[in-house]
């Protein structure tokens, strides 16, 4: 592993670990550039946490080293609570299942 | 064959799906930033439906890389965005739309 992409984990780490809800996106709240990251901020704005987005749509490294990462090919991607959730595709289906609200619950109260 | 035939027939082949849907939502993102300098106007951003036993006891997340997987050489192609939906036979014999 080359140290660049070392140092890029290392940055995803962190930043995952700093925001409870995090979005790696394409554009940002105020200027999204893609569809699904608009699709993406319109679910989290129905459940009031707070979240943040992390444009890296002119950063092919990054997403390079974020794909491998999660083996996941597409933008945007979601970490709740650290974790990987994919993207809205499976976060609609969690709320649908009932499984989202108690996570985000969780993820919340460990403050 | 044409783009879109290939998902199809990937998807079947390699995930053993029973049945396929592909809706192609590409003219609604033509043009946007992250398309420009690709040419094709189908098969860019597709929503599909898949139903396999394969997904029997597989979490969404890992049904989804199994999608994504089989579909590695055309998103490295003219493939950008790919809205997924996996079933297996009883869950789709069962599912609402």
């Amino acid at each position: 592993m080359s140290s660049s992409t070392q140092s890029l984990q290392e940055e995803i780490q962190n930043e995952i670990k700093a925001h409870k809800i995090l979005v790696y996106s394409k554009g940002t709240k105020t200027e999204p550039r893609c569809g699904f990251t608009v699709e993406t901020m319109q679910f989290f704005d129905r459940y009031g946490y707070p979240y943040e987005l992390v444009d890296v749509l002119e950063n092919p490294e990054k997403r390079q080293a974020l794909t491998e990462m999660t083996n996941w090919p597409t933008l945007p991607k979601v970490f709740i609570n650290g974790q990987f959730y994919g993207d809205t595709d499976i976060l609609d289906e969690m709320a649908a299942k009932g499984e989202l609200e108690p996570l985000l619950k969780t993820t919340f109260e460990k403050a | 064959m044409t783009a879109n035939e290939t998902v199809q027939e990937k998807l079947t082949r390699e995930l053993d799906a029973t049945h396929v849907e592909i809706i192609d939502n590409s003219w609604m993102h033509a043009g946007h930033v992250a398309m420009k300098g690709i040419s094709a106007t189908e098969g860019t951003h597709l929503r599909v439906i898949v139903v396999s036993e394969r997904f029997n006891e597989v979490n969404l997340i890992d049904r989804h890389r199994m999608v994504y997987q089989a579909l590695a050489s055309e998103f490295a192609k003219q493939l950008h965005a790919l809205e997924i939906k996996t079933f297996t036979p009883a869950e789709y014999q069962n599912a609402s739309f």
